[in-house]
């Protein structure tokens, strides 16, 4: 296509200005004099535009796309007239594939083409099913070219002035309708990266427009579907219910050691010892239960657990208390008569405990028993919450991104009133 | 599931493998995490210093 014979003489100041489309060429702008006029017998005005802009991809630059060579033929920068943005297309050409777009908009590019109409499956005016996607409709509007270089195979302007377009999207995908009173085209276009086009045509991505905000098409490339996140998840709740279920049918729970404490044995001491046992297995964890026959008041113990062998010392404390009254009619309750206190990793060994209580005015007894291998249930929980975390940041993230997808858009599925 | 989508959950996957292994060694060595008992552990080396061994006086 590039280094034709083909002429096209300007309206305007007469030049011969050599096409690249040859007799497809239905309207160019002159790029002697910057005039856009439509070729052929056509009465249509010549327009100049007010301003001039230089496209990121030259007029006859070639760009590979699914392994076919297309070339730039035309540019032109079109204005929504209600809201006024702008963005960019550029008319690319393949002998074989015929012409598609580029379309830019706030650094984000798709490629669209046209199509056929074909069987869509319809819910509403405002969506659609077609192989697999649901489209919604993104935005309706109508445009008006602002600047055009190269050459085109339809009257741009024109067709531009008198259509509305409707695009509806399934991102990555679109579809655009563009309609009047006579005719009405179908295009489907497809997201691509900054750097997919930058590799196409083999120029530096920093020649490209620099990327802002979402852009409407843009996929949320998580490089997996939501159901396989929350099949997996699923899956991991299931691997970590069985994993608790063996860690609470496998722990023996073993009591070590049972005896009741009373004030009036403790004599001139200040602390009670308890006889050796011996605690067995691997490092695991150990419990200690502590009940006392508490009626509005309170018990506190300090504990020494003493390895024999080691001379290693566990030192802690375990406090209860219970109170319970009546008021307005109604009984309360405060406390429990029983505590526990978890100790973790304690290896095997003979040990045994020193415990120095401190009794209340009305309280002079309490039990204690000292058990092994307890399981927890605190850190299954925990676990879950840990494991949770991934999909909800995945979901919450997906979320605001669609808002801000739709943000631009007068359909938003978002849209409060 | 297919291969593409493992692929693609792969991050998660290795997060979890990660939470639970952890999961499975506290499991084994009886490990409770946000333990509500506090523990002083005094390493006496079979010598018995400290409160222990005031109380023992």
């Amino acid at each position: 296509m590039s280094g034709s014979n083909y002429t096209i003489t300007c309206k305007k100041c007469k030049a011969e200005n050599p096409s690249r489309g040859k007799a497809m060429t239905i309207a160019m702008a002159c790029p002697t004099c910057g005039t856009y006029f439509c070729v052929g017998q056509w009465n249509k005005d010549l327009i100049n535009f007010n301003f001039s802009a230089e496209p990121a991809l030259p007029i006859g630059s070639k760009g590979k796309f699914e392994g076919f060579v297309y070339e730039v033929i035309g540019f032109a920068i079109k204005q929504e007239t209600k809201y006024h943005y702008r963005w960019r297309e550029y008319l690319i050409f393949n002998p074989m594939r015929g012409y598609a777009f580029l379309s830019e908009y706030n650094g984000h590019w798709n490629f669209i083409w046209p199509v056929e109409e074909g069987h869509r499956r319809h819910k509403s005016d405002t969506d659609f099913f077609h192989e697999g996607h649901h489209y919604r409709l993104y935005q309706k509007y109508r445009a008006q070219v602002v600047y055009a270089r190269g050459e085109f195979f339809f009257d741009i302007v024109g067709i531009s002035d008198s259509t509305v377009n409707e695009e509806f999207i399934a991102p990555p995908f679109l579809y655009a309708v563009e309609r009047d009173n006579d005719s009405l085209l179908w295009c489907k276009g497809e997201y691509i990266t900054r750097n997919e086009v930058a590799n196409a045509f083999a120029i530096s991505v920093n020649k490209l427009p620099h990327k802002s905000g979402m852009g409407y098409t843009q996929p949320f490339n998580a490089g997996f579907k939501d159901e396989s996140l929350i099949k997996f998840s699923i899956f991991l709740v299931f691997i970590l219910l069985a994993l608790q279920i063996f860690f609470v049918k496998s722990s023996t729970e073993k009591v070590v050691y049972e005896k009741s404490f009373y004030q009036t044995d403790l004599g001139d001491q200040k602390f009670f010892v308890t006889p050796t046992f011996t605690l067995e297995g691997a490092s695991e964890s150990l419990e200690i239960k502590i009940r006392a026959p508490l009626s509005n008041d309170w018990l506190f113990a300090e504990f020494s657990l003493i390895n024999e062998d080691t001379g290693n010392e566990y030192i802690f404390t375990k406090d209860i208390e219970y109170y319970f009254g009546r008021e307005g009619g109604e009984s309360w309750t405060e406390g429990s008569n029983s505590g526990e206190a978890f100790l973790s990793e304690i290896p095997a060994g003979k040990y045994h405990i020193n415990i120095y209580p401190e009794f209340s005015v009305s309280n002079h007894e309490f039990h204690l028993s000292v058990v092994r291998d307890v399981a927890s249930m605190s850190n299954f929980f925990i676990t879950i919450v840990g494991l949770a975390i991934f999909p909800i940041a995945y979901f919450i993230r997906k979320h605001i991104l669609e808002q801000r997808r739709w943000s631009d858009s007068d359909y938003s599925p978002y849209a409060t009133e | 599931m297919e291969m593409n989508e493992l692929k693609g959950l792969r991050y998660y996957i290795a997060y979890a493998a990660v939470v639970i292994g952890f999961f499975v060694y506290s499991g084994v060595v009886g490990w409770k995490w946000f333990n509500p008992t506090t523990v002083e552990h005094q390493r006496t080396g079979g010598h018995h210093v400290g409160r222990s061994y005031i109380y023992h006086k």
